[in-house]
């Protein structure tokens, strides 16, 4: 396995700045609207920068790219009081999952990269909604009080940790994992790969 | 009074804390404690304006979600709201933190947390490329557009292909050039970086902090 | 004259992947002189240059051997950031030199990275900024200088640690005539200082009459030149030395001409005034004019990008822009796949692979390609789009002679069958390419006229305006 060198960190930076234009695209103003913003555009994100996942898996290819990237990312939205702790943890974790998932080489299959994508941006989105949930767990006796039914207060608590729980896990590493397969196709004649592949000397 | 300038530290720490904050202590504490807390911080720096501003959005959310609470078909909706309230103080800081510094004086804050040094050097090459890029987007789409290359709903893949694949053969190239200028600046020294924007830890500074810790602290055991 | 500096003994080095390496070159350099080091793209001029400033072999992998050495220490048993302490380096291409988007912080960087403290950056800071007149330069956003202070910034930066030898590596590429001149004066003044200049360029009429030593390279091998006198007698083509002295055929004036696009009185903001050119089949115009002086806006205004404020633009469709910087207008998957997008005219296609020397590249990446094919393939596109008006941004920008002569032909066949305009400063490009110049200064087409024997003083003249502004 070869050591991640200042070129890999250069590019991978370069490569950074290109993935938070997207994220700011996909998530428009993500770290105004907070915790909710951040649950739900990492799918759309992982989506749109699927290429950008690919690329890097091709380009750098080494252990550490993913979790390089990510750290990237944290320090940047920490600037910009945007970081908190448990999604610093969880996306510094499957950051690190990614890397031992598909950082072993620069042929990683597309499958690999797909999962190890995939795995990142739930990572993103989770660390957002557990402190919401702790959050609105707070404020169901208030709305107790002011009298609304327990039952009626527990199913509607329910249905919106519920869904925020869906998006986050299922459709957020779906949409991930789809990116970097619309990258694979996107990319795929550019590195001739799969069926555009050159033969020597044709 | 005079406007107090407070170190950038300050509020990073501040905004990656409070959030987490909710999972120990209750929202009905801890929320108006932080946007009392904010609202001191804008006073003290002399943003009257931006303090006038951030209390009618609040207001108006709250207003939002008094109503919606109210209106059993909605409800859901406000539960959004709330949310969106609940980020609203560290937000006002954040907005704050990016407008009052430059990113060099950002950077070195974070110097100040002695981050490894690839990080500062990477962190310092994407902030500086994320508007580089940003501005570059016109000229592709531009370029785009003068080659008689068009977005097209029908072909998705290949449009966006066109859109991204230059982007990022372009980061390789320069990613080459980046690296030359960057060693003979001696971006890989390895001598412990300083820093010329780097702002002394001020009795202001730390005793802000305090209030914010005796703050959420005094919520984790009064306001069980 | 002191000491040598640098001593080179038998240096060589040869690529993993490439052929194009040095070979055997020795060389000395003495304290306080002024080194012009040249030769053709491709000739290693710039292995060279990576061996010196310690790129070879820090980020480029191959083989090298024999010996080089600064002040008496053997380059190999230094650390990168200890040899960038001696010597300084100024890289040609504003996108990438920079590492933060404030002049302050850019300054302090390499500070920074070696640890200063806080007041000797500052005292540093203050004597940079007397040297170089930095006074407006200072924090400000990099983005919103223009080129010259650009290259003063880059130049100020590269001298932060005080180092006492500074390379530069093609530093004209960037700059309009008149900052290439200031560029000259500004190398003098450094060199009285004591400090030792080595400059890598294939244009040096910005030299003239300052150069000690000439590093002359040709496929690898190295050739010196004792004295500027010496290299000005040799072989190698040296007349851009004088550029005033090109003796270039002019072309011959055409009995009719089809106007095929035309700006009638057209202002835009407060850059461009009442601007009326006419653009006609069969004829090569210059854009000449200082940068910022509205060359590229008026560009932009016949891409229809800006719609003028006032007047009128008349063309038929879009014309094809070829930009100065080739990476943004690339979108294609190998070279062939770029020229299918333009056209899907196989035969054709072919055809211009062959006359272009890009057959081999069939199948490479657009990206992969050198800077010189990257700009024949952008002329194979607009020689296949069969478009009335072609727009060359500064072509010639890091061309060596050789492809500069080249790339001229190529515009003035394409002139055959359609209004050719080209913006740019580089002279002998100009010379080797004007039908008609028209000059533009402070939003005004100022000058417009054919280019012959009679008015070449007319263009040699607004060369010496525009230096004379530069250099006030």
């Amino acid at each position: 396995m070869k050591k991640i060198k200042i070129k890999d960190i250069v590019l991978t930076a370069l490569l950074t700045a290109l993935y938070l234009i997207f994220y700011t695209i996909s998530g428009g103003i993500t770290f105004i609207i907070g915790p909710f913003g951040h649950a739900i555009s990492p799918g759309i994100c992982g989506f749109l920068s699927g290429a950008i996942i690919l690329f890097i898996s091709r380009k750098v290819g080494k252990f550490g790219q993913f979790t390089v990237l990510t750290a990237i990312i944290m320090v940047v939205f920490s600037l910009m009081g945007a970081g908190y702790l448990p999604w610093l943890i969880t996306c510094m974790t499957t950051a690190l999952i990614a890397d031992i998932i598909a950082s072993r080489s620069n042929k990683t299959p597309v499958i690999f990269v797909a999962l190890a994508s995939g795995i990142m941006h739930v990572g993103q989105a989770w660390g957002t909604i557990v402190p919401s949930w702790f959050f609105m767990e707070s404020y169901r006796e208030t709305w107790i009080k002011k009298g609304q039914t327990p039952e009626s207060m527990d199913a509607m608590l329910k249905y919106t940790q519920g869904t925020m729980g869906i998006i986050s896990t299922f459709i957020v590493f779906a949409l991930a994992f789809v990116g970097v397969w619309l990258g694979y196709l996107i990319l795929r004649k550019h590195f001739k790969e799969g069926k555009y592949k050159v033969k020597e000397n044709e | 009074m005079k406007a107090l300038k407070i170190n950038p530290l300050v509020f990073i720490i501040i905004n990656v804390l409070a959030p987490s904050m909710y999972i120990f202590i209750k929202a009905t504490y801890l929320l108006p404690f932080l946007m009392i807390f904010s609202a001191c911080v804008l006073l003290l720096m002399g943003r009257f304006k931006r303090l006038g501003i951030s209390a009618v959005i609040y207001v108006a959310m709250f207003g939002v979600y008094s109503l919606f609470m109210k209106i059993e078909a909605l409800n859901f909706w406000g539960l959004f709201v709330l949310i969106l309230m609940q980020s609203f103080p560290c937000a006002v800081l954040a907005v704050l933190l990016v407008s009052k510094y430059s990113s060099a004086e950002l950077l070195s804050a974070l110097e100040g947390l002695r981050l490894p040094r690839p990080l500062v050097v990477a962190a310092t090459i994407t902030l500086k490329y994320v508007p580089t890029f940003a501005r570059e987007l016109k000229f592709i789409t531009e370029s785009m557009r003068l080659r008689g290359i068009k977005f097209s709903i029908l072909k998705p893949i290949s449009s966006f292909r066109y859109f991204i694949a230059p982007q990022l053969f372009r980061c390789s190239a320069l990613s080459e050039e980046v690296t030359a200028a960057g060693l003979v600046k001696g971006i890989d020294a390895p001598i412990r970086r300083t820093s010329f924007f780097e702002q002394k830890i001020r009795f202001s500074d730390v005793a802000l902090l305090a209030v914010f810790l005796i703050g959420t602290l005094g919520g984790l055991i009064w306001a069980k | 004259m002191g000491e040598v500096v640098i001593k080179a003994d038998n240096l060589s080095f040869n690529y993993k992947e490439s052929k194009e390496g040095i070979h055997n070159n020795s060389f000395e350099i003495k304290r306080g002189e002024v080194i012009l080091l040249t030769g053709n793209s491709g000739s290693g001029k710039s292995t060279l240059l990576k061996c010196l400033n310690g790129l070879i072999p820090e980020i480029q992998e191959g083989d090298i051997s024999g010996d080089i050495t600064i002040n008496g220490q053997e380059y190999n048993k230094l650390k990168m950031f200890e040899l960038n302490k001696d010597i300084g380096s100024v890289f040609q291409n504003p996108r990438s030199q920079f590492f933060t988007d404030e002049s302050t912080a850019e300054l302090v960087f390499p500070m920074e990275n070696y640890g200063y403290s806080k007041e000797e950056m500052q005292a540093r800071l203050d004597k940079l900024i007397r040297a170089f007149s930095l006074e407006k330069v200072i924090g400000r956003n990099i983005f919103t200088l223009s080129s010259g202070e650009r290259q003063k910034l880059a130049l100020a930066t590269s001298l932060t640690l005080d180092q006492k030898v500074l390379l530069f590596d093609e530093p004209s590429a960037n700059l309009d005539y008149g900052n290439a001149m200031k560029l000259g004066l500004t190398i003098r003044e450094l060199r009285d200082k004591g400090l030792t200049i080595i400059v890598s360029d294939h244009r040096f009429f910005y030299l003239n009459g300052i150069i000690d030593k000439v590093l002359f390279m040709d496929s690898g091998n190295l050739k010196i030149y004792e004295s500027e006198e010496e290299f000005k007698n040799g072989d190698y083509n040296t007349r851009s030395f004088d550029l005033f002295e090109i003796n270039t055929p002019f072309k011959k004036e055409k009995e009719t001409y089809e106007t095929v696009a035309s700006m009638k009185d057209v202002s835009y903001k407060d850059i461009l005034k009442d601007i009326n050119i006419d653009f006609n089949k069969g004829e090569t115009t210059v854009i000449v004019g200082s940068n910022g002086a509205g060359k590229t806006t008026l560009a932009k205004l016949l891409c229809k990008t800006y719609k003028p404020d006032k007047g009128k633009i008349n063309e038929k469709g879009l014309p094809f822009f070829i930009m100065q910087d080739p990476d943004y207008q690339l979108f294609g998957t190998s070279v062939h796949n770029e020229l299918t997008i333009v056209k899907k005219d196989e035969e054709r296609i072919n055809k211009l692979l062959e006359k272009f020397g890009l057959k081999e590249y069939k199948h490479t990446h657009p990206f992969d390609l050198s800077g010189g094919q990257k700009q024949r393939l952008q002329i194979a596109m607009a020689m296949l789009c069969d478009k009335e008006v072609i727009i060359f941004d500064e072509p010639t920008s890091g061309l060596d002679v050789t492809s500069m002569q080249r790339v001229s032909g190529e515009i003035c066949s394409l002139s055959e069958n359609a209004a050719v305009l080209v913006i740019s400063h580089d002279y002998e490009f100009i010379r080797n390419v004007a039908d008609r110049i028209v000059y533009i200064d402070e939003g005004t087409v100022k000058e417009d006229f054919m280019l012959n024997s009679e008015t070449v003083l007319r263009l040699n003249s607004i060369f010496t305006k525009m230096e004379e502004a530069a250099c006030k």
